[in-house]
């Protein structure tokens, strides 16, 4: 058998795909989160991702490698020998699935190793390999079940295209809400980010794992009960291997079908697969920068606190030692900004966290704006002409163009509201300070109208 | 100059399989007609192209030769016949997406769907001459996944054609310029016989 394995392992068609797969990798949201914040989180999510192309590929390839008996014409001619029709293509399926798990055990090791380098917070989250690995056995599993009982020219490119619609498909409903998406690997529906500040469960990797599980073995059993599979136990042992397959995939849907998605919330969680205490907060000491306007961040995104203190810095900048404003910003897994003591607590920037070096264009810009309306009105509701023009003063003193695109606030700011932040943002800095700090209060109870802007 | 016979041209196609490879096509163009979910971001906006890719596939892996190098050496001159038997696959590819992308059109309407069935069979067919029609998958697959990045990423560059705006002309033209490329590419040269496989 070893032998067999061997020759197998020689003879298959996975190696001439491993550098358009790798290149794939790259491309995916593997090798994006390579060039984002190393967080462990998301790197585990993003390996998950990597099934969208390499799945299809390797049930091509399992296809592919089984239909080989017939391609060749040389099925009647190894009906005659010893081994049986299953002990004959389990080889095949084997060495498919082992280059598959190869290239995955090196990619993993890869974006693991890199990310044990780089991470400041966390340890490696083992479950989505686990998920990946079954997904990737399961989808070598059933190509080579289609590839062996349709062999044929089009079973190949036919079996990696169906495979990939499928992955498409159960990703689509997936992030569409539907919960039998759920034994999906690919398709994120959880946001990385909130495992961060909330205890996650491993019910979403354990529901894909089980359902792999049943469609690793179901089409195994399946290519058992054939004729000329073999001796006297291949046949029961199929009959064993089917119907353990069919319930424990059926188990999988099952259990998904319970499962509720927030997609917008980037929550998704399956009930009955929840342990206790998912969900809850995790405690943990920010880490801040020593500025006057102290800006923390979660200390899984340490590295990126530099950039988003030099991201701020105008806005800080500009209003640090008005009374009344805060003197620390928290960046947090919050709905909106909210104003505690001297802390603003701010929906942590994501996006800026995702990118590498300096923070600028768009995302610093809604991050400064955000990080001014929080400081200047602990909110993001005004709607008030005095409160946007306040708002929008800061953000054209700090330096940003003098529009309200990038304003959390409801309603485009009109010209009336821009000429008066024009005019607010010009005043030399000691007037401007002491405006501020005589109507700050009036700001953010909504009292202010533009007549009293300067 | 040299015309095959109807006989010839019959003979030529069912060792294409192409009966076989028709049926594979319509059973491709139904997932058009399936309700599913358009609205899944990405991988929703994917579904037409993986149709396209799939029928494009189809002609690729029917450009095999049962009888290869023989067919080469004792065969009459075969570009003519390499290339109506494809363009008769296309045609009926592109026949066959169009009447499901009526009976259920797909976001940004049917024209998207049948530029990415023109470029893609390019692709396949100048990945069968290349590496074999066996294998001739394999790139429009690794391409279609990178288009579904590119949707995800918002890139509109014309590297990812496929989607692009159903009317863009610079699209069109790269589509068909695949196209035109692998039918020659095909009929000239056929498709690389590997002895291994």
């Amino acid at each position: 058998m070893i032998g067999l394995l061997r020759l197998e392992l020689r003879r298959n068609i996975t190696p001439f795909l491993l550098p358009t797969l790798a290149i794939l990798l790259w491309l995916s949201p593997y090798g994006r989160s390579l060039t984002g914040t190393a967080v462990w989180t998301r790197r585990g999510e993003a390996l998950q991702e990597t099934l969208l192309g390499l799945g299809p590929a390797m049930a091509g390839a399992a296809a592919w490698t089984a239909s080989r008996e017939n391609r060749a014409r040389t099925r009647e001619l190894l009906a005659t020998t010893a081994r049986g029709g299953w002990s004959r293509t389990l080889p095949g399926w084997a060495a498919t699935a082992l280059w598959g798990l190869a290239l995955l055990a090196a990619a993993t090791g890869v974006l693991y190793g890199l990310t044990a380098r780089a991470a400041t917070w966390g340890g490696p989250p083992w479950w989505p390999v686990a998920a990946t690995c079954a997904a990737l056995l399961a989808f070598c599993s059933a190509g080579h079940a289609i590839g062996a009982l349709l062999p044929g020219r089009f079973v190949a490119p036919l079996t990696a295209i169906g495979t990939f619609l499928l992955v498409v498909v159960a990703g689509a409903l997936k992030t569409a809400d539907a919960s039998l998406g759920l034994v999906s690997p690919v398709g994120q529906v959880t946001d990385p980010y909130r495992a961060l500040y909330y205890r996650a469960g491993h019910d979403l990797p354990v529901v894909e794992l089980i359902f792999a599980a049943g469609v690793i073995a179901l089409p195994l059993g399946l290519l058992a009960l054939r004729g000329g599979a073999g001796g006297p136990l291949v046949r029961p042992a199929g009959i064993v291997l089917t119907a353990a397959g069919t319930a424990v995939a059926g188990t999988g849907l099952w259990l998904a079908g319970t499962g509720h998605i927030v997609a917008n919330q980037g929550i998704a969680t399956i009930p009955r697969l929840e342990s206790r205490g998912d969900g809850r907060p995790i405690a943990y000491t920010p880490a801040c920068d020593r500025t006057p306007i102290q800006v923390c961040v979660h200390p899984a995104v340490k590295a990126r606190l530099g950039a988003a203190v030099a991201a701020l810095h105008p806005v800080t900048d500009r209003l640090a030692g008005l009374p009344g404003v805060p003197t620390t910003i928290d960046q947090r897994m919050v709905d909106g900004p909210s104003i505690r003591g001297s802390v603003l607590l701010l929906p942590a920037p994501f996006e800026a966290y995702d990118t590498r070096g300096r923070i600028r264009g768009r995302v610093a810009r809604e991050m400064r704006a955000d990080t001014a309306a929080g400081l200047l009105l602990g909110a993001w509701d005004g709607t008030g002409s005095a409160r946007q023009a306040a708002v929008l003063a800061v953000l054209v003193a700090a330096g940003d163009p003098p529009d309200g695109a990038d304003l959390p606030i409801r309603d485009t700011p009109g010209p009336a509201v821009l000429a008066a932040a024009r005019r607010l943002a010009a005043l030399p800095q000691p007037a401007w300070h002491q405006w501020f700090a005589a109507h700050l209060s009036a700001l953010r109870a909504d009292r202010l109208t533009l007549k009293d802007l300067p | 100059m040299w015309v095959p016979s109807l006989r010839l041209v019959r003979l030529h196609l069912a060792s294409r399989r192409a009966g076989l490879a028709l049926v594979a096509i319509g059973a491709v163009a139904l997932v058009i007609v399936l309700p599913i979910p358009r609205s899944g971001g990405m991988l929703g906006a994917l579904v037409p192209l993986v149709v396209a890719m799939g029928a494009a596939a189809v002609v690729g892996a029917a450009t095999a030769s049962p009888i290869g190098e023989v067919e080469r050496v004792t065969g009459r001159p075969l570009p003519a016949l390499r290339g109506a038997a494809v363009l008769l696959m296309f045609g009926t590819a592109i026949a066959l997406l169009a009447a499901a992308a009526a009976g259920r059109a797909p976001a940004g309407g049917s024209l998207p769907l049948l530029r990415a069935c023109t470029g893609l069979t390019g692709i396949t067919l100048l990945t069968a001459v290349a590496a074999g029609p066996q294998r001739s998958w394999t790139l429009p697959l690794a391409y279609t996944i990178l288009c579904g990045h590119a949707i995800e990423r918002s890139w509109r560059s014309l590297w990812f054609w496929p989607i692009r705006a159903g009317h863009d002309a610079p699209a069109a033209t790269v589509a068909i310029a695949l196209l035109l490329a692998g039918l020659l590419a095909i009929a000239v040269r056929g498709t690389r016989v590997s002895v291994r496989s």
